[in-house]
């Protein structure tokens, strides 16, 4: 046995493993506080009365407001690995548009951790994947996000 | 059909009243973005904005070229490279880095006004191939 191979702790059971987080309806109210906060002004988000005649009949929600959604805790791999978790990196994949009245179902699950080993340490990457759908079970929009444990730089 | 826009920008004042503001519309109130006390005490040793809150320029700038193309088709990856601190104003930008087969991809950043990078990726969006 090397003793370059990292070494760390996970729950291996849980990885595939998917966790219902819960539903939310995104009402036109939570959509124009969204805008409001971000400073966003996109007539396809904020105006109802050029949305009314337009293809969906009203506006729909900005993209951001469905893949950032937290619905409650997901599943913990539980690593024990260094002292300090940062947000790596986030992919986001977007299906279909919501609409005011639309409920949004965030089902999440642990697909993958790993060590990397590189110049300035041993890393652990836990990635998560969370899948949005609607009432119709339609997906409208997931996200990947890495998050990485590390050893705090001793100097 | 058009040809996709060579170059996306945008710029945002991002300050604790629009963290703070965002922690309540986003429903994170993680102590790291809101908490003055808890934040001095973490790595990065001051409140930072949520990461999802600088990703959503990104957002903002593609929706605004593209419209609900981006919100039925498009996709986002990014590597987070700095945090952002608020008060700042934040440059989203997106360059077009291809356009074939009905799909534009853009490389995509957004930075701080001194020029650090908070995030660096990439965005595409499919428009379609009819002509």
């Amino acid at each position: 046995m090397t003793t370059e191979q990292p070494v760390f702790e996970y729950d291996r059971d849980i990885i595939g493993k998917q966790f219902e987080l819960g539903s939310q309806e995104i009402t036109r109210e939570r959509i124009r506080r969204f805008c409001e906060v971000l400073g966003e002004t996109n007539p396809l988000f904020t105006d109802d009365e050029a949305a009314a005649s337009g293809p969906y009949g009203a506006v729909i929600a900005p993209p951001g407001l469905v893949y950032s959604l937290q619905l409650g805790q997901g599943p913990d791999a539980k690593v024990v690995f260094g002292q300090a978790t940062f947000h790596a990196g986030e992919r986001a994949e977007l299906h279909d548009v919501v609409r005011p009245g639309d409920v949004v179902t965030a089902r999440q699950q642990i697909k993958d951790v790993f060590a990397k080993t590189g110049r300035s340490g041993t890393m652990v990457f836990v990635v998560r994947r969370t899948e949005f759908t609607n009432q119709h079970g339609t997906l409208v929009a997931a996200v990947e996000q890495s998050m990485v444990h590390r050893e705090v730089n001793r100097g | 059909m058009s040809t996709p826009p060579e170059e996306l920008r945008l710029v945002r004042l991002i300050d604790q009243g629009r963290v703070d503001a965002y922690a309540d519309a986003a429903r994170d109130h993680n102590p790291i973005h809101v908490d003055e006390v808890f934040a001095a005490a973490s790595p990065f040793g001051t409140r930072i904005a949520h990461g999802m809150l600088v990703l959503a320029l990104v957002s903002e700038l593609m929706s605004a070229a593209f419209g609900e193309a981006w919100a039925r088709s498009g996709a986002l990856k990014v590597r987070w490279r700095a945090p952002a601190v608020p008060p700042v104003n934040v440059s989203a930008r997106a360059l077009l880095r291809s356009s074939s087969d009905g799909v534009a991809t853009y490389d995509v950043s957004c930075e701080a006004e001194d020029g650090t990078v908070l995030l660096a990726g990439t965005a595409s969006v499919s428009r379609g191939t009819s002509a």
